[in-house]
């Protein structure tokens, strides 16, 4: 049996975790300390792949990626890279939301504490509020990663689904249900469902005081 | 004496504006007054948590802020203004132990863990060292934010309402620590509190805040014996606070009329002929003993009635005193303070007719009602 979805998936997820990690954990950082006018708007738009259809997250990175679009010069699409993309844009808001909630959760006190410790500002956060929301931030570090994992839609958008090259195994899932090879199917989604599952109990796990 | 700590400044928060005007040497000065009345924004004006609008702050003769309300010509940032603050709620880093919360804001390491023992030592935290702020007591919290403050070795140490969660026989053990401390640190330390007893027992200084404003600031005992504002008498617990008009005056006494009574006040700047409210403390109203002639000092100023009220304080008993040798239409017109054992001997319950003599050094006439 091909067990090429497998590894491509996770080497997808997994590039795409890191770059969620820090651009969400940036926004995050961002948004929980910084003033600025359209501050909400902002906000807004780092969630809206959450609300959005993948297909539609797909199109719009069909539209960026393609030969005539700002990035087509990349010749990045249908390869993994592609994959990693529509996984990080669909990923983003998760991780933003939760580590902004687990920044927002600690005492701002704690850090005024520190500064008249003689701290400067960025000390103070590195030394005790990163540490504190830690646990939040890890979890949406997961969280992020499992919804890699599961990305179909706009990765067949922008992917394809090429056996041994973009199939991952959403994708795998998918096929096999259309030729009629429900054994493959069940076999990939008992692997999903037990990925998913362990994600979940260690989320649990992190966000329980 | 040059003072310490220069603080001019003023901040509008909302609805109201801070006005400081104060300065200190290395005394403890007692911020005091109701809660929501700015103090908590005064220390963290001074530290540089909030930047005042205008004004100016000085510490050691080192400028830390400076604006004439248009242009910031200094504002040195909170890291490097080593000004220690203890906050309200003690503000521990939960996933840090006692020793490296204590060791958080010290400069040098090798220094650093002699100056811990001494600190865990005179702060009675021996043995607590690795345990984590949610292992500790309310008052063993304060004492580690405390130690932490001190460990930084601030030039001016900052404390919001450090005893307002302990109860009172921990509150009292912290108190005369940290007046021992202060002592031996011989830095300014101001203390915010809403608490007359906290605020008799810890300062030098006084300054009475209400509505953002210093209303009044000097010694201890001057601002507790004569309270410049209605506002300062009523806060403070002078209690007795009555309206006259001044009839008279000597070289000897003020002479003012309050309810067809002549009264005689220590003698103060005031016109003949003016309206002025004055107060007495309540344990300044004294009861003259039936059985013995009127003594020297309370012999002015005596009052017939019967006590209409009292409530049991612990250690003293507070007690509503009706005129009968006036007619006020007030319910009572004096309250009393009064220790038990005094209480007792008296032979005093409800009811009991008894005179009393509005001590007259201690009737003091508000200047600026």
């Amino acid at each position: 049996m091909d067990l090429s979805p497998l590894f491509l998936s996770l080497k997808v997820a997994f590039v795409a975790t890191i770059l969620t990690a820090i651009t969400g954990l940036g926004f995050a950082i961002l948004m929980a300390r910084a003033r600025f006018p359209g501050k909400s708007l902002v906000e807004a738009l780092l969630t809206l792949p959450l609300a959005l259809p993948p297909s539609s997250v797909g199109y719009y990175l069909l539209v960026i990626m393609g030969r005539n679009g700002p990035l087509g010069w990349l010749g990045w699409l249908f390869t993994w890279k592609a994959a990693v993309l529509a996984s990080w844009i669909v990923a983003l808001p998760l991780m933003f939301r939760t580590a902004k909630a687990a920044l927002e959760s600690v005492d701002i006190s704690l850090e005024m504490v520190a500064r008249t410790l003689g701290k400067p500002p960025w000390r103070a956060f590195v030394d005790v509020t990163l540490p504190l929301a830690g646990r939040g931030i890890l979890a949406g570090v997961i969280l992020s990663f499992a919804r890699a994992l599961g990305e179909f839609g706009a990765t067949l958008m922008v992917a394809g689904n090429i056996p041994g090259k973009t199939r991952t195994i959403p994708l795998a899932i998918y096929t096999a249900t259309q030729i009629n090879r429900m054994d493959i199917a069940s076999f990939w989604v008992i692997v999903t469902a037990a990925l998913a599952y362990a994600f979940i109990l260690a989320v649990n796990k992190l966000q329980e005081k | 004496m040059k003072p310490i700590l220069v603080a001019h400044f003023s901040k509008k928060l909302g609805d109201f504006s801070l006005n400081v005007n104060l300065e200190l040497g290395k005394e403890v000065l007692v911020l005091f007054g109701p809660s929501g009345s700015g103090k908590t924004s005064i220390l963290r004006c001074i530290s540089g948590l909030l930047t005042p609008d205008q004004g100016l702050i000085e510490l050691n003769g080192q400028v830390l802020f400076s604006s004439d309300g248009k242009r910031v010509k200094a504002n040195v940032p909170v890291h490097l203004r080593q000004i220690g603050f203890v906050f309200q709620d003690y503000a521990l880093f939960p996933h840090m132990t006692v020793a490296q919360n204590i060791l958080y804001g010290c400069k040098d390491r090798k220094k650093g863990k002699e100056l811990l023992s001494i600190l865990m030592e005179k702060m009675r935290l021996k043995g607590l060292e690795g345990h984590y702020p949610h292992q500790l007591s309310g008052g063993q919290k304060q004492r580690v934010a405390i130690a932490r403050a001190l460990m930084a070795e601030p030039k001016l140490l900052l404390l919001d309402e450090p005893f307002s969660a302990l109860d009172r026989p921990v509150r009292r053990k912290l108190q005369s620590d940290l007046l021992r401390l202060q002592e031996e640190l011989a830095i300014p330390v101001v203390l915010v509190t809403h608490d007359l007893e906290d605020a008799f027992a810890m300062g030098h200084k006084l300054a009475v805040v209400n509505d953002g404003k210093i209303e009044q600031i000097g010694e201890k005992e001057e601002v507790f014996r004569h309270p410049r504002t209605r506002a300062v008498a009523r806060f403070i617990g002078a209690r007795n606070i009555l309206e006259g008009k001044v009839v008279g005056k000597d070289e000897g006494a003020v002479h003012i009329e309050w309810m067809g009574l002549v009264l005689e006040a220590p003698p103060q700047e005031v016109t003949v002929g003016s309206d002025v409210v004055f107060c007495i403390r309540p344990e300044d109203v004294m009861i003259v003993r039936p059985d013995r002639p009127v003594r020297e000092g309370i012999k002015e100023n005596l009052l017939t009635g019967v006590i209409v009220r009292e409530i049991h304080r612990g250690n003293h008993y507070s007690l509503f005193f009706k005129a009968t040798s006036v007619e006020t239409g007030r319910d009572y017109d004096f309250e009393i303070s009064i220790p038990v054992h005094a209480y007792w001997r008296l032979d005093l319950k409800v009811g009991k007719e008894v005179m009393v003599s509005l001590k007259k050094s201690a009737l003091h006439i508000i200047p600026e009602p």
